[in-house]
């Protein structure tokens, strides 16, 4: 039940912020653009592609054979998302996340670097569980073992 | 070691299958971003200081703006949009002809301000570009 319930936040998250980003490529493309890391091009292309991977690897925490290379993936987003955040207010740039695109999240570039934090406790309990399940001998194997 | 491929192998195939609605998305979408950014059509310092009513935006860094700039600038940085497009509305009159300048020909700042303002203030917006930035206005 509290693996379920972690999944549908997390993949609840990163599909809808996906989504929401798609509505408006452009807006994003600002957005990624004001954090001064990337040139116009990368910003732009980061804009189209990383709202496809967030939902993609969003639904595909749905699906058992993905469920394990989607977790690290959100994982690894994650962690960059929250490099960049981190940068941003090291460098005390006045700018809005831009991770929900045209959503608003509380308290600034810090409720983001909140937000993050919880995603990414939600997907290490989600990647610890699945890594037991993984170490736990299948059926077969226990068959083999107990002849 | 199967059961790591096969993980490498799925987060691989995620991130390759949405290269294909992220390229889609870049061809189709209306709101897609424009790769290169088109370019504003540029005007010199003489022109531009005969548009009538115009309002100058200085694209550049705040600290830069603070050493030196064109008389009635509004300044916008690209990085400080959200804290300083307040007050460039409020000097703007609608219809009013805009000129964005950064440090010389070689920035990229007014391109990238001008893009956005034509964005949010509507294509029909008169933005130009100043050639050669606060440079050609220091040797006019």
């Amino acid at each position: 039940m509290m693996g379920f319930l972690c999944r549908l936040f997390v993949s609840g998250v990163f599909v809808s912020a996906g989504l929401l980003k798609l509505r408006d490529p452009e807006a994003f493309a600002f957005a990624v653009d004001a954090y001064r890391l990337t040139p116009w091009v990368v910003s732009a292309v980061l804009a189209l592609y990383l709202p496809c991977v967030e939902v993609l690897a969003g639904v595909a925490l749905w699906l058992r054979p993905l469920r394990h290379g989607a977790l690290t993936i959100l994982l690894l987003l994650s962690l960059a998302f929250l490099g960049v955040l981190a940068s941003a207010l090291a460098r005390g740039l006045p700018i809005r996340c831009g991770c929900l695109g045209p959503g608003f999240i509380p308290g600034g570039l810090w409720g983001s670097i909140g937000l993050d934090l919880v995603l990414l406790t939600g997907i290490l309990f989600l990647l610890a569980r699945h890594l037991s399940e993984f170490s736990r001998p299948t059926r077969v194997q226990r068959s083999v073992l107990f002849q | 070691m199967r059961r790591g491929s096969r993980w490498m192998g799925a987060a691989a195939g995620i991130l390759l299958l949405a290269a294909l609605p992220a390229a889609f998305c870049g061809w189709l979408h209306p709101q897609a971003p424009r790769i290169p950014m088109a370019q504003r059509t540029q005007i010199g310092v003489a022109s531009a200081l005969n548009l009538a009513g115009a309002l100058w935006v200085d694209a550049r860094p705040q600290a830069e703006f603070d050493g030196g700039h064109v008389p009635k600038a509004v300044a916008l940085p690209a990085g400080a949009w959200d804290t300083q497009i307040d007050a460039f509305l409020d000097l703007w009159q609608p219809g009013a002809p805009i000129v964005v300048y950064c440090s010389s020909k070689d920035c990229d700042a007014a391109e990238l301000v001008a893009q956005r303002l034509m964005r949010e203030l509507g294509a029909d917006t008169r933005v130009y570009i100043l050639r050669g930035g606060w440079e050609a206005w220091l040797t006019q």
